[in-house]
């Protein structure tokens, strides 16, 4: 039984200080497959991964490379073994060419001597490039090339090590839906040339679209390997979780109240222009539309993060103008973005001082932070939201991305706002923790804030919104009630297709 | 969890405060060990006693000053290469304006004639060191201008401003009096400018620690953009961050030109990288959002130590300089393996 | 917040409880004789990198071995605040008398104050400082020699021509010196001092300076450079701007490499040579007398000559 598997790992074993990460690793993975690996954050997949990659050692456990047990001992050793893994964040040196990047290090020589062979290294790219199909000139340097061919760049870099395994972690996290369609062609490619794939990712659709089995990990332990084609999402949901999840979007419905924000003519040039609408007091609405619509500058514009050539904000009746976050917060206005790390939070500084900072003036007792008031707040928002952490004083950067939304979310809560801008808020967190942010989103809209929310996973639009707004090329192009909404209607209004617009 | 939770009532124990200074704290011990053995085995003076440690304190006021500034500005992610052309300027000014005033009060029989001069050269200084600082501070918020080449450029024209007033010597003449911030003792042994480090100290922990303006600081350190969208006014407070480490780096070169009674403009050239040492030994990251005042503190006192305990056991200045750039990098590789453990 | 300044004001108190000094008296070396305990001079000079400087200190370390003192020696570089650091630490350990030439005359004063309120004895050498209380100043007599090398100058131009000055305005040595030059170029009314230029004492800036200087007066006809880091950085600018034959040059101090200069035939034709060996010698020696309680004259003026070609090609064969 061993020939038919390129990759078998069994009962493989980690521990962290205090932490068993992995409990017991199971995967096989046979030659021209796409293997899917899923499981919440922290369920020990990515510590898995670095085992197989030679970035982490084992406790115990075996792992047989075609059969043979072989022992991993560093990233390099596992690329002479043929095991290539594809990061989020890429490992390319930005000014070098396509063709410099895949043989960085190891660049074909002229004879012995010290100079590198450069047609034979460009040739050689050339003919990589080929064998996936891709077309793109060897000589551009790869910070002109877009996030999708980069991509192609590190999965050719991959294949000129001769690998049979490739990794890919989250590969479509930061791909548009065209690009994705690509490296799924890439993907397919590689299956008919026998390689065998890893594949990790948030997105549940993508398995059922290019995974053959599933390995499902749950807290460090194995739990199952599937056929994809004997399971539906909410078995996988289910063995991901524990327990069935009945409600994925746990969708509440309130009285519509009073207006509380309209937007009229909102124009940034070169941006989006002429943007009009409304939100209610108990209402959710969604903001959708393609990757590039215009939908986060709308948002940032609103949030005074970005400057507006026209158009005019008005927050319950009265104009407003909002030149800055700061007039924003004081007006009541808050926004979540969409990269919590480099916008949303401080991850150098702990949960207290990161729950705090937008409303920092509220604790003021002449001139001086209240610290023990502050203290009591965090706490009570850990408790709150669940956080998981061992406590306030715990650093951001150490917090799971669930946990670290939770923790973006709790500074919203703490500047009292009236109104809340959600940019893409389930973005790279698991299915556990998705479900209570709309807990969260559905406790707020009782309260009386409203909602808005920029989304680009349609499900989650249509599952949590009273009203979806549909953008295309920075325009308007309409606005669907939730009882009309369905995919392809949003979808043909972001693609352009200007059918009936209602309201 | 690498964490262990802080204490309930959350305040820094004793036990947190030699978990986050003990390195440093046992680099100083180890430091007057060494010259307390050094000096004894050679029949000098002590090294350690209560005047000596004064004088070392003393002699560290200047920079010590400087340095709080500059904690401030590295701890906000950017950097101050004019203070030490502006320890130069502070002097020049202050000594220019003072003399200008003793002379014009003096001939009209002010009463405290010295005193009201002194008092003129100071504040208009300070009022100098203020501009400077908003300039830097202009060219880096309004214009983008990376600090590192704002506070260049600025270091090289306060530099040629002090020279242009003066014409390249020093002003001296002074009244009797200037030496009361760089030489004046408070009861007998505390020297004032001693008194002026210390207060500059706790007051700077006390901004940074406790008030949300050194939140700010620290946010704006640690990301910049996430800072800004939480409704941190981040220019505003970056521009404060510039104008007080310019008006120190102004005390810093009124003291120092109060202990030579002269407005030397070739002064406190270099002190920058003394002044950014004394930081960075402290524990303050170079790249932003982590720092602490008291660090500084006891950085500087590693680096005070180092120069009069060399002195002191009379190693000549360029063997100074190479024990210098040891001592730096062993205190940031003690930090890092801190950081590691 | 609190305790962090406990545990610092607990540590600053340790460090305060450390054994006092039992006596202030350095312990006695072995060699000595017991009864008398030896003298500690400490040394603060404007820097290592002049040979000038290495000379002086060549030969007050030998003079001292002689009167069996110990000499401490430490150097500014030509920063100021570090050689107020530099008294106050000597003062500190007690020492018995302070050497000092000091880099910023003027600024060295409240020093020197305070060093001598605490009993120590504080003599300069080369460099004078300004308006402050020092037991006796050594050095070469700078009027002289800047008088000389005048008369040297002004016998070359025959009288008449335009001269520069590379300056160092800030330092008395220099100050003297030029006065020196003056005093002799006033005997000559058609010799006129055209341009005064700051060039630091140091080559590079002397450089610069010359040429500047080079430019501004086309009609120029020699340089005085106060130092010889000064004649040879505007020996420099004139061979790059290839006016040495129509400019010459003259020096001050005489160093090896400004008597190579000269015995080579350039531009620079003379250097006023001082003898550092000399003046160090001297202050020790005045040391000694002020020591044994021998009055000493405030100013002791160390010898100057003049070197030109053929006095160095006759040293040379002597």
């Amino acid at each position: 039984m061993s020939e038919e598997y390129v990759l078998q790992m069994q009962d493989i074993v980690k521990r962290f200080p205090g932490v068993v990460a992995v409990k017991n690793g199971q995967l096989t993975l046979k030659p021209g497959e796409v293997h899917c690996l899923v499981g919440e954050n922290g369920a020990g997949k990515s510590t898995l991964m670095k085992i197989l990659s030679g970035a982490q050692p084992m406790d115990s456990g075996a792992i047989l490379l075609s059969g043979k047990p072989v022992t991993i001992h560093s990233p390099h050793h596992a690329q002479q073994l043929g095991i290539s893994m594809i990061y989020q964040e890429f490992n390319l040196s930005p000014y070098l060419s396509v063709a410099e990047n895949i043989y960085l290090g190891r660049e074909p020589r002229l004879g012995k001597s010290p100079f590198i062979n450069w047609s034979k290294m460009y040739n050689d790219a050339r003919d990589i490039l080929k064998r996936i199909r891709v077309n793109l000139d060897v000589r551009k340097p790869v910070n002109e090339c877009s996030v999708a061919q980069q991509q192609m760049v590190e999965i050719a870099k991959a294949l000129s090590f001769n690998s049979r395994i490739i990794v890919m972690d989250e590969p479509s996290a930061t791909l548009t839906d065209h690009e994705l369609d690509a490296l799924f062609e890439l993907i397919a490619e590689l299956k008919r040339q026998g390689i065998g794939m890893i594949y990790i990712s948030h997105r549940l659709e993508e398995i059922f679209a290019i995974g053959d089995r599933v390995t499902v990990m749950r807290d460090g332990e194995y739990i199952d390997t599937k056929p994809v084609s004997d399971v539906n999402r909410e078995d996988i949901i289910r063995m991901m979780v524990g327990r069935a999840l009945t409600h994925e979007f746990p969708k509440e419905h309130f009285d519509l109240g009073e207006e509380r924000l309209r937007v009229e003519e909102l124009t940034r040039k070169g941006a989006f222009q002429d943007v009009s609408f409304s939100l209610h007091r108990g209402e959710i609405v969604g903001l959708t539309g393609l990757v590039g619509a215009g939908r986060t500058e709308v948002a940032r514009a609103i949030f005074g993060a970005d400057r507006i050539d026209g158009g005019q904000i008005v927050l319950d009746g009265k104009p407003v103008t909002v030149r800055s976050p700061q007039d924003a917060i004081r007006q009541g206005i808050g926004l979540l973005t969409e990269d919590r790390k480099n916008q949303g939070l401080i991850l150098g500084m702990t949960i207290r001082e990161n729950t705090t900072l937008a409303n920092l003036r509220s604790l003021v007792r002449i001139l001086f932070v209240d610290r023990s008031r502050e203290r009591k707040i965090a706490s009570e928002f850990v408790r709150e939201l669940q956080i998981k952490t061992p406590g306030i004083e715990q650093t951001a950067q150490n917090l799971s991305g669930g946990n670290q939304q939770k923790v973006v979310l709790a500074k919203w809560l703490f500047t009292e706002s009236k109104v809340l801008i959600f940019d893409e808020p389930t973005r790279g967190i698991d299915v556990g923790a998705k479900v209570e942010i709309y807990r969260l989103m559905n406790d707020l809209v009782r309260k009386g804030v409203c909602i808005l929310m920029i989304s680009s996973e349609l499900p989650e639009v249509l599952g949590m919104c009273d009203r979806i707004l549909v953008m295309h090329e920075g325009h308007l192009a309409g606005s669907l009630d939730r009882k009309d909404a369905t995919q392809e209607r949003i979808m043909k209004l972001a693609t352009g297709d200007t059918l009936a617009s209602i309201v | 969890m690498p964490h262990p939770a802080t204490n309930p009532s959350g305040r820094p124990a004793a036990a947190t405060f030699v978990r986050v200074y003990g390195f440093l704290l046992v680099a100083l011990a180890l430091e007057c060990a060494v010259f307390e053995i050094i000096a004894r085995s050679q029949g000098i003076r002590p090294f350690l006693s209560v005047d000596n440690l004064i004088l070392i304190l003393n002699q560290s006021a200047i920079y010590g000053v400087v340095s709080v500034g500059m904690t401030f500005v590295i701890i906000a992610g950017g950097i101050d290469l004019s203070v030490g052309s502006l320890i130069a300027f502070g002097g020049v000014v202050g000594a220019l304006v003072t003399r200008a005033m003793a002379d014009a009060l003096v001939t009209r029989a002010v009463a405290d004639a010295e005193w009201w001069a002194l008092a003129g050269g100071w504040a208009v200084a300070l009022a100098a060191g203020l501009a400077a600082g908003c300039f830097s501070g202009l060219f880096i918020t309004r214009f983008q201008i990376p600090p590192f080449i704002a506070t260049l450029a600025i270091m090289s024209s306060v530099r040629g401003a002090g020279y242009l007033m003066v014409g390249g010597s020093p002003v001296s003449d002074l009244p009797a009096d200037y030496i009361f911030l760089g030489r004046h003792n408070i009861a007998g042994h505390v020297p004032v400018s001693v008194i002026v480090m210390l207060a500059a100290f706790i007051g700077g922990g006390i901004l940074l620690n406790s008030t949300p303006f050194g939140r700010h600081v620290r946010a704006i350190g640690g990301g910049e953009e996430s800072a800004r969208l939480s409704g941190v006014p981040v220019n505003r407070v970056k521009w404060i961050v510039y104008c007080m480490c310019s008006v120190l780096a102004i005390v810093g070169g009124l003291i120092l030109s109060s202990k030579m009674r002269s407005g030397d403009p070739t002064v406190g050239v270099g002190d920058e990288l003394q002044v950014i040492a004394a930081v960075v030994v402290g524990g303050t990251s170079l790249s932003g959002g982590r720092g602490t005042i008291m660090g500084t503190f006891i950085g500087l006192l590693i680096i005070a130590v180092l120069a009069t305990g060399l002195t002191w056991i009379g190693m000549e200045s360029f063997g100074q300089q190479v024990i210098l750039g040891i001592v730096i990098l062993a205190a940031v590789l003690m930090d890092r393996f801190k950081g590691a453990a | 917040m609190k305790q962090k300044w406990l545990v610092l004001i607990a540590l600053v108190l340790a460090a305060g409880c450390g054994p006092k000094p039992q006596s202030s008296e350095p312990q006695a070396s072995p060699d000595s004789q017991p009864a008398e305990r030896q003298k500690v001079i400490g040394a603060s000079l404007l820097t290592q990198s002049h040979q000038f400087y290495r000379e002086l200190v060549a030969a007050m370390e030998d003079e001292a071995k002689k009167h069996n003192f110990i000499l401490r020696i430490q150097y500014a570089e030509f920063n100021g605040s570090k050689q107020v650091n530099q008294l106050e630490t000597f003062s500190q350990q007690g020492v018995d008398a302070i050497i000092v030439s000091p880099k910023d005359s003027a600024g060295i004063a409240p020093a020197i104050d305070d060093v001598r309120a605490e009993g120590i004895p504080v003599f300069t050498v080369d460099i004078a400082a300004h308006n402050a209380d020092v037991v006796s100043h050594i050095a070469s007599d700078n009027v002289l020699g800047g008088r000389l090398i005048g008369e040297f100058l002004a016998k070359e131009l025959n009288g008449k021509g335009k001269v520069a000055i590379i300056d160092q305005p800030e330092t008395a040595s220099v100050q003297e010196r030029v006065a020196g030059f003056e005093q002799a170029l006033s005997a000559f009314p058609e010799i006129t001092i055209v341009q005064r230029a700051p060039g630091g004492g140091v080559r590079d800036k002397a450089m610069r300076a010359a040429q500047d200087v080079l430019q501004a007066n086309p009609d120029l006809n020699a340089i005085f450079g106060i130092n010889d880091d000064s004649a040879l950085g505007a020996l420099a600018a004139l061979e790059s701007a290839g006016l040495q034959e129509k400019i010459f040059i003259v020096g001050y101090d005489g160093t090896p490499e400004a008597r190579d200069a000269i015995l080579g035939g350039t531009a620079l034709k003379a250097d006023t040579v001082q003898h550092p060996a000399e003046i160090g010698r001297e202050a020790i020696n005045v040391i000694a007398k002020h020591f044994a309680g021998e009055e000493v004259p405030k100013v002791v003026p160390v010898r100057v000559d003049i070197i030109d070609k053929a006095s160095l090609e006759a040293e040379q064969k002597g």
